[in-house]
C-alpha cells in the first residue's frame, strides 16, 4: 500500500507547489493587452496572406488597435469588413479598392502548340531551368501550376493546359504572384466590368501567329478604335492605359485573335463570418454581432 | 592509376568515334552566333542588321569583368539580330551571319606564326582577351580572367585536362593525336604566366592509350609529365581531376587556385595557341557528333553558330523513326534540345541523338532508401535528402551543401528507381536564387 501512496504523495505535492509557482508567474509576468486587440483578430478573415502589408492577421490589428488608422484596410474582407472594423473603432474607414488576379495568358492546349515532349518535374520553374517553357510561345503560361499551392482560397485552377482564376474565389491578396517563372499573373481593379490584354508575347505578329492563335499580333486595330487613347502598342504588344480606360470594350469587339478580354466581377460585398464565440469584451462600441441591444441590454 | 577519391561511377564508354579523324566541316549558308556562350555577362552587342563583317571580326565586346568577346566565324552580310533557342534551353540574343563563301579574314588575323616567347605576358593575357577564349570543356568560365588569378594566390600545379570522361566524346581524345604539338605550345604558354618552379601536369584516362603514348613523346623534352588516369566519370571534373593528380582536395566554397592549382582543357590549350601564335580568335571547334540514331559518326571541326540542322545533313542525316532524344553535350551532363535550329556554341563538345527508347520513356518511381546515390557522389553530399529537400524546404537544401553540387548526374545515372534526383537539385537551386531575390526586393521596399 506504501509503495502506492508514497509517489501519490510526492507527485501531489509537486504538482501543487509547480501549480503555485505557474500562478505566481502568471499574476506577476502578466502582460496587459487590448482586449480589443483580440475582437479585431476575431473579425479578420484570418488567412496570413499578407495583403495589408503585415506578416499577419494579428500585426495588421495590434496595428490598427493602436494607431486608429483609417487608411489601413484589410483587402481581403474589403468595404463589408471595413464598416464592422470603423464601428468597433470608432472611426470611418477609408473605402477599400477592391482588387484581383487576372491572368495575362491565352494560349490553352488547343490554341499554343508544344515545344517537346516534357517529362520531367511538374513544376513551372523546374521547366524554366531547361526550356522556355512547355509549350512554344515563351512569355505565356507554361500550364504547370506552381502558383496553385500559393492560393488560400481555391481560385486558381489549371483548365486546359492553362491557368484560370475563379473570380467568385480570389480575394486579391497577390500570394500568387511571385510565384509564377512568367509573371503572367496581375492584380487587377475589381470593377463590374473590366478589361485587359491577355497576352505577354513581345515577339512580332508572325511569330507570335506561328506560336499561339490566341496571342496579341499588334495589329494596331485597337488603338484605331480606343475613342480614350488608351491603349497603345509596344513590342508588338498591346498595353491598356488604367487611367485613361473606362472600359467601354471598343478595343475588345475590333480584336481578331481575341486577346482583349472582359471579366465580370460581383461587386456585391463578400459576406465574412464573424466569429466572435462567446463572450461580450464590454468595448463600449455599437456592438458588431448584435449581442448588445439598442438600450444596452444583452440580446440573448 | 591514380583516380579521385570519393563515389565515381563507370558508364558504359560507348566511345565509337575514336578512331575518326577529324572532318572539317564545309561553312553553312546561315550562322547563328549567340552573344552569350560563356558564364558571366553577355557580350556587348557592336554591329548592326546589315552590316557586312569579315572572318574574325569582332561583333560582341567582352561587357564587364566576367564576360568574353564573340566574333563572326566567316565573312557575310548581318541577316538579322534576334532571340533564338541557344543550348542552354533559353533564349538568347544572337546575331545571324549569312555567309558569302568568301573566307576573308580581318587583315592581320591568321597570317604569321608568332614566337610567344617574345611577347610580354601583359600581351600574351590581352591576345587571350581579345580571341574571347573560354574553358571548353562545358563551363565556358573566361579564360582571361583565370589566367589572372588574385595576387596573394600562388599557382604551383598546372594540370592540363585530357580526361574526358563523359561517354560517346572523343573530341579531345582525337585534338590530343593529331594536334600534340599546337596543344603543348598552348600549354607552354599557360605555364608562362607562372613562376618558374611549376610543375606541369597531363591528365589521360587509360582507356585512350595511344593518346597517352603520343603525349608521352611530345611532352618529354618539354618537361611535362603525362598522368595516366583510371578511367572514372566525373574525373575531368576539375575539383576530381586535381584530387586525382596531387591528392589535394578543393574544399567546399573553394576554387581551384585556393590549393595552387588550375585545371585547362585540352580543346582551351589549343584555342590560346592560335590565339597566341597565329592571332586566330575562337571561331571554330572541335566536337563530337555520335548516337545509335545517326547515319555516321563524325568527330568534325564545326564553325562556332554552325545549326545542328547542318550538322545532321553533313552526318548523312537520321536514321529514319530511330531518334528519341537529341544531347547537346555528352550524355551525362549536357542538356535535352527540342529544336535542330540550336547552334554550336564555345562549350559545345559533343551532339548526341539517341534512341534508346528506355531513356526518353523513364518513369519516376519511389526511393528505396537504397543509398546509391550518396555512394557515387563524388563531393559526398545526399543527393536524395536534396532532392527530398528541394520539395518541402528549399532553404534548408543550403545547409546540406546544395551549392556545392556540380550536377554531374551520377547519382542519378545508378539510381534504381530513376529518380530526376539532378533536375531536383537544380531545381531547388533556382528556388533558393528566388528567394534570395524576394528577400531583397521586400527589404529595398521596406
Amino acid at each position: 500500500m506504501i509503495e502506492i501512496l508514497t509517489p501519490l504523495l510526492i507527485l501531489s505535492v509537486l504538482t501543487f507547489v509547480l501549480g503555485l509557482c505557474i500562478l505566481f508567474a502568471s499574476k506577476k509576468f502578466y502582460v496587459k493587452t487590448d482586449p480589443m486587440v483580440d475582437t479585431v483578430i476575431a473579425m479578420l478573415p484570418g488567412a496570413n496572406c499578407g495583403a495589408c502589408g503585415y506578416p499577419g492577421c494579428a500585426q495588421f490589428a495590434a496595428e490598427l488597435v493602436k494607431t486608429r488608422d483609417s487608411s489601413k484596410i484589410c483587402p481581403i474582407g474589403g468595404d463589408g469588413l471595413s464598416y464592422e472594423l470603423g464601428r468597433i473603432l470608432g472611426i470611418t474607414m477609408d473605402e477599400a479598392k477592391p482588387v484581383a488576379c487576372v491572368v495575362l495568358c491565352n494560349g490553352n492546349e488547343t490554341t499554343t502548340k508544344f515545344l517537346a515532349d516534357y517529362k520531367g518535374i511538374q513544376d513551372c520553374w523546374a521547366v524554366k531551368e531547361i526550356l522556355p517553357s512547355v509549350k512554344q510561345c515563351a512569355y505565356g503560361c507554361v500550364g504547370l501550376g506552381s502558383c496553385i499551392a500559393s492560393c488560400k482560397y481555391d481560385a486558381l485552377k489549371i483548365v486546359d493546359g492553362l491557368i484560370k482564376v475563379i473570380f467568385e474565389n480570389c480575394v486579391g491578396c497577390g500570394a500568387c504572384i511571385d510565384k509564377c517563372p512568367q509573371h503572367v499573373l496581375k492584380l487587377n481593379e475589381k470593377k463590374a466590368r473590366k478589361y485587359h490584354v491577355a497576352c505577354l508575347s513581345t515577339d512580332n505578329g508572325g511569330v507570335t501567329r506561328k506560336y499561339c492563335s490566341n496571342g496579341c499580333i499588334g495589329c494596331m486595330l485597337c488603338v484605331k478604335a480606343c475613342k480614350f487613347d488608351a491603349i497603345k502598342v509596344e513590342n508588338f504588344c498591346a498595353v491598356i492605359d488604367e487611367k485613361k480606360c473606362v472600359n467601354c470594350g471598343l478595343c475588345a469587339k475590333v480584336c481578331p485573335v481575341k486577346c482583349i478580354q472582359l471579366t465580370k466581377y460581383a461587386m456585391a460585398p463578400k459576406k465574412i463570418p464573424l466569429k466572435i464565440e462567446d463572450s461580450c469584451d464590454g468595448c463600449n462600441a455599437p456592438c458588431p454581432v448584435k449581442e448588445v441591444g439598442e438600450n444596452g441590454t444583452l440580446g440573448y | 592509376m591514380k583516380t579521385f577519391k570519393f563515389g565515381g561511377i563507370h558508364p558504359n564508354e560507348n566511345k565509337f568515334t575514336s578512331a575518326l579523324a577529324i572532318e572539317t566541316m564545309q561553312m553553312p549558308k546561315l550562322l547563328a552566333v549567340p552573344l552569350a556562350q560563356h558564364i558571366g555577362k553577355p557580350a556587348a552587342l557592336i554591329v548592326k542588321v546589315g552590316d557586312e563583317v569579315k572572318k574574325g571580326q569582332c561583333i560582341g565586346e567582352a561587357d564587364g569583368f566576367i564576360s568574353a568577346a564573340v566574333h563572326a566565324p566567316t565573312s557575310g552580310k548581318i541577316k538579322k539580330i534576334a532571340q533564338h533557342p541557344h543550348s542552354c534551353g533559353k533564349f538568347v540574343k544572337t546575331v545571324f551571319i549569312e555567309t558569302d563563301g568568301k573566307e576573308e579574314w580581318v587583315k592581320g588575323l591568321n597570317t604569321f606564326k608568332i614566337d610567344f616567347k617574345k611577347l610580354s605576358s601583359e600581351e600574351r593575357l590581352e591576345k587571350i582577351k581579345n580571341a574571347g577564349i573560354v574553358g571548353m570543356g562545358g563551363a565556358g568560365f573566361p579564360t582571361h580572367v583565370k589566367m589572372a588569378p588574385p595576387k596573394d594566390k600562388r599557382i604551383d600545379t598546372l594540370i592540363l585536362n585530357g580526361a574526358e570522361c563523359e561517354p560517346y566524346l572523343t573530341a579531345d581524345h582525337r585534338l590530343m593525336l593529331e594536334k600534340p604539338c599546337e596543344i603543348l605550345k598552348g600549354l607552354s604558354i599557360i605555364a608562362s604566366f607562372f613562376p618558374e618552379n611549376l610543375k606541369v601536369y597531363i591528365g589521360i584516362e587509360n582507356n585512350k592509350p595511344d593518346a597517352i603514348k603520343r603525349m608521352k613523346e611530345k611532352a618529354l623534352p618539354l618537361g611535362f609529365e603525362v598522368i595516366t588516369l583510371k578511367s572514372r566519370y566525373p574525373q575531368g571534373g576539375e575539383k576530381q581531376l586535381i584530387n586525382a593528380i596531387t591528392q589535394r582536395t578543393v574544399g567546399n566554397g573553394q576554387l581551384p587556385f585556393d590549393v595552387g592549382c588550375m585545371v585547362n582543357n585540352v580543346a582551351t590549350a589549343f584555342a590560346i595557341y592560335e590565339a597566341v601564335c597565329k592571332n586566330k580568335p575562337l571561331i571554330e571547334r572541335v566536337l563530337t557528333v555520335s548516337g545509335m540514331a545517326l547515319r555516321s559518326k563524325k568527330n568534325i571541326k564545326a564553325p562556332i553558330g554552325t545549326m545542328f540542322s547542318d550538322i545532321v545533313n553533313f552526318c548523312g542525316g537520321i536514321a529514319s523513326g530511330k531518334m528519341n532524344l537529341l544531347i547537346s553535350g555528352g550524355p551525362m551532363m549536357g542538356k535535352a534540345q527540342y529544336s535542330f535550329d540550336v547552334p554550336v556554341v564555345k562549350t559545345t563538345s559533343g551532339i548526341l541523338f539517341i534512341d534508346e527508347l528506355k531513356l526518353a520513356e523513364k518513369k519516376e518511381r519511389p526511393c528505396l532508401r537504397c543509398g546509391r546515390c550518396e555512394e557515387v557522389c563524388p563531393i559526398n553530399l545526399k543527393p536524395i535528402l536534396l532532392a527530398n529537400l528541394a520539395q518541402t524546404n528549399v532553404e534548408q537544401a543550403q545547409e546540406y551543401g546544395l551549392s556545392q553540387c556540380m550536377e554531374c548526374g551520377s547519382c542519378a545515372f545508378v539510381c534504381p528507381s530513376k529518380r530526376d534526383l539532378v533536375h531536383w537539385i537544380k531545381y531547388a537551386k533556382v528556388m533558393n536564387a528566388n528567394l534570395d531575390a524576394i528577400a531583397k526586393c521586400k527589404l529595398q521596399s521596406a
